[in-house]
């Protein structure tokens, strides 16, 4: 979903995680998950590393994990900094055919 | 033998990750094209791209059905999934040897430098036009694997063009034409979860008629479909 300045993807259905993002004066991310207290700061650092490589300083993002595995989470990212930058009228940061696995 | 393959929407990543695992099927058919809807093509898009990355390339019995020729989201895919791997696809909504030729020039311009093994292409008849024309569309085209076939498109198609509406007709017309160009075909979904003799009939017919295999919508389908296959050819 995608609204001014308030854009969203993926779905809080079991496998799958829920990123928004919301104009804010600076940048805030909190992560919800019924797991956080396991995947809380990985769920955390691929937000960040997202935004970082997004060019987003600024922003509310909310993560809301339901037991996503990574490769959903950064699929998820990928498409709500897209959405963000469509949104805004911001520029998208080239994303590589292929990134290194962690 | 039979073929039975999955379809599973990459509008929905749970349940792909279900079907990875899933016993019994052939193939899985990761969705971008009738499940999704236009809103959420990105982000359909986006999934098959994370999920090449994490296997550096397309999973052992996963292809992917992209976008129809002639609309705006057929390129996309192509741009963002060819370089990561993609070389086995469904191409859906195919009317003439013109789409066909030029979805694969794409792909051969974006698989120039991977390393992709050569396209392998199930075609979907899915129009009167693709029908008739079937001959014409798949000649001196060796990244053409197997036919499928769309019934509920196809139905659509006919009904609009005029034509008759009789499902296991334009079936039958498939088989024989596949046979004469040497390809196997695979008979459409069928919709039904809850009446096992309904999707065994529905199986074993399409089995009887020739078809080589069936598209499923739920794993829970794939026992009888098998079963009616393994009926029907002896």
């Amino acid at each position: 979903m995608t609204t001014a300045h308030h854009v969203t993807a993926g779905t809080r259905q079991s496998g799958d995680v829920l990123v928004a993002l919301r104009a804010h004066p600076r940048l805030v991310l909190r992560v919800h998950s019924p797991v956080a207290d396991l995947v809380g700061d990985r769920l955390r650092t691929l937000g960040l590393e997202a935004l970082e490589a997004a060019g987003i300083a600024a922003a509310s993002v909310e993560i809301h994990d339901n037991a996503a595995s990574e490769w959903i989470v950064r699929a998820r990212l990928r498409t709500a900094v897209r959405r963000w930058h469509a949104a805004t009228g911001t520029a998208e940061a080239a994303v590589p055919a292929k990134e290194e696995k962690p | 033998m039979s073929a039975v393959s999955l379809y599973v929407s990459a509008g929905r990543p749970g349940y792909v990750e279900h079907a990875l695992t899933v016993t019994g099927v052939d193939a899985i058919v990761l969705d971008l094209e009738d499940s999704v809807q236009d809103a959420d093509k990105d982000a359909a898009r986006d999934l098959a791209a994370e999920l090449l990355r994490f296997y550096d390339g397309l999973p052992p019995r996963l292809l992917v059905r992209v976008n129809a020729p002639g609309g705006e989201h057929l390129d996309a895919d192509l741009e963002a999934l060819v370089p990561l791997g993609l070389n086995r696809f469904r191409l859906p909504q195919v009317r003439t040897r013109e789409d066909l030729d030029r979805a694969l020039a794409r792909v051969e311009a974006l698989a120039e430098g991977t390393g992709n093994a050569p396209p392998r292409v199930e075609l979907m008849i899915e129009t009167v036009a693709a029908l008739h024309g079937l001959e014409e569309i798949v000649a001196d085209r060796p990244e053409i694997t197997a036919l499928t076939f769309g019934g509920e498109d196809y139905l659509r198609d006919s009904r609009a063009a005029g034509a008759s509406d009789d499902l296991w007709e334009a079936k039958r017309a498939l088989v024989e034409k596949a046979a004469a160009v040497g390809l196997p075909a695979y008979d459409t979904v069928y919709s039904n979860l809850h009446d096992r003799d309904a999707v065994w009939q529905d199986a074993h017919r399409a089995a009887r008629l020739g078809f080589a295999g069936k598209s499923i919508i739920h794993p829970a389908q794939s026992p009888v479909t098998r079963d009616a296959f393994a009926a029907a050819q002896g």
